[in-house]
């Protein structure tokens, strides 16, 4: 399915096999501890349902310094 | 997925298995950072306390919420203090979020800076890096100089204690460290409550956010709307970000590693403490006067590297925000 997902200040459409929130950050091959996720503005846990043409940000959340 | 409260959820601890709906995401980690604080008596009567301020989520939220706690005590006083190490696009951008955090909170506010108290900033150490007059480290000098300035300003304010902004991840990522660089001493100072130095120049530090972890301080910030900065600065390098990285990639797989690991330092923290030699006597800088290790501490041998003026300063310049 496709879905429009911001990361690191680029955003993308993308088309996407998982069907959850923590399924989309492992196909991405990006660590759940070090983000939160919003779909269509709302912050979700992994666990959350995703489909075709959701909007999802993905924060990271870890700091350096 | 439901909160037990019954509304939609918007975080699931993996570490507890529990999921949370905002209101009640925000009302436990309260609950957990007045815990941290009780647990291990960080706040006192009589108090004057300057909380570290850079305007990341991990301080605006440290401050946030001392301010929230210990606002109405007539006998407590927060004062917010930011190092401005001179990053330019780094932190003006960030002193500009901590002006207006101060501001909406009421907080008295100053900013203490790296070029007109130590005559450099980050970005002029950085370009001698670069030209190759110079090979430093950035994370050394600025760790050390903000530690020191952080402290003086907090004594000079008056304090009773220094509030960072240090969370569960900086702090198993700092035991950590200790542990591969097999430096004893310097984990036998960290903890909860850290050792106290006998000097009376050492303003105590305390660290309310210790015990929660970095994903859920940024959950807290984004949900109270702190209106942080949420940028990294330029010149981060060297191995706590590899361990960041490793910890991470363990707790993914087995969540609650880093709860375990800090919990079980913890424990042995008293065995730890008790069969590492006592550090060295503390005694005062020949040049500058702050308490140190030796005869020249850390600070004026920094500036000493850069060929900057090392005098004694009667009074740190500041600008006081509001």
């Amino acid at each position: 399915m496709k879905l429009k997902i911001t990361w690191q200040d680029s955003e993308k459409e993308m088309e996407i096999k998982a069907s959850t929130v923590g399924g989309l950050l492992k196909e991405l091959k990006i660590n759940p501890e070090i983000v939160l996720v919003s779909v269509n503005n709302e912050i979700v846990p992994e666990g959350s349902a995703i489909k075709e043409n959701d909007f999802v940000e993905i924060l990271k959340v870890v700091s350096g310094g | 997925m439901n909160c037990a409260c019954g509304s939609k959820a918007i975080y699931t601890r993996k570490y507890e298995g529990n999921s949370y709906c905002a209101p009640c995401f925000k009302d436990q980690f309260e609950k957990r950072v007045k815990k941290t604080i009780r647990e291990h008596s960080m706040v006192g009567k009589n108090e004057v306390i300057v909380v570290g301020l850079s305007g990341g989520k991990d301080s605006s939220v440290s401050l946030t919420l001392m301010k929230k706690i210990f606002g109405s005590r007539p006998d407590v006083k927060i004062i917010a203090v930011s190092i401005d190490e001179g990053i330019e696009h780094y932190r003006d951008k960030s002193l500009d979020v901590t002006k207006s955090l101060t501001q909406k909170l009421g907080v008295e506010h100053y900013i203490v800076g790296f070029k007109g108290n130590l005559g450099k900033s980050i970005d002029d150490i950085m370009a001698a890096k670069a030209a190759g007059t110079k090979n430093l480290n950035s994370c050394t000098f600025c760790g050390v100089f903000r530690r020191y300035l952080l402290n003086r300003a907090a004594r000079e304010l008056g304090a009773t204690k220094v509030c960072t902004g240090h969370n569960m991840d900086d702090e198993a990522q700092a035991v950590l460290i200790n542990y591969l660089k097999g430096d004893l001493k310097r984990l036998a100072r960290m903890g909860p409550m850290p050792a106290l130095r006998s000097n009376d120049k050492f303003v105590p530090r305390i660290k309310p956010l210790r015990n929660t972890p970095e994903k859920e301080v940024a959950l807290y910030a984004l949900i109270s709307k702190t209106g942080n900065y949420w940028g990294e600065c330029p010149y981060v390098s060297g191995i706590r970000f590899e361990v960041r990285d490793f910890l991470n990639e363990v707790e993914a797989k087995h969540a609650g590693t880093k709860f375990s690991f800090l919990r079980t330092f913890d424990a042995m923290l008293p065995v730890l403490r008790a069969s590492v030699e006592n550090a060295p006597e503390i005694t005062e800088c020949e040049n500058c006067g702050e308490p140190c290790s030796g005869e020249v501490c850390k600070v004026c041998e920094l500036l000493d590297k850069l060929g900057v003026d090392v005098t004694k300063q009667e009074a740190l310049v500041h600008e006081l925000v509001g």
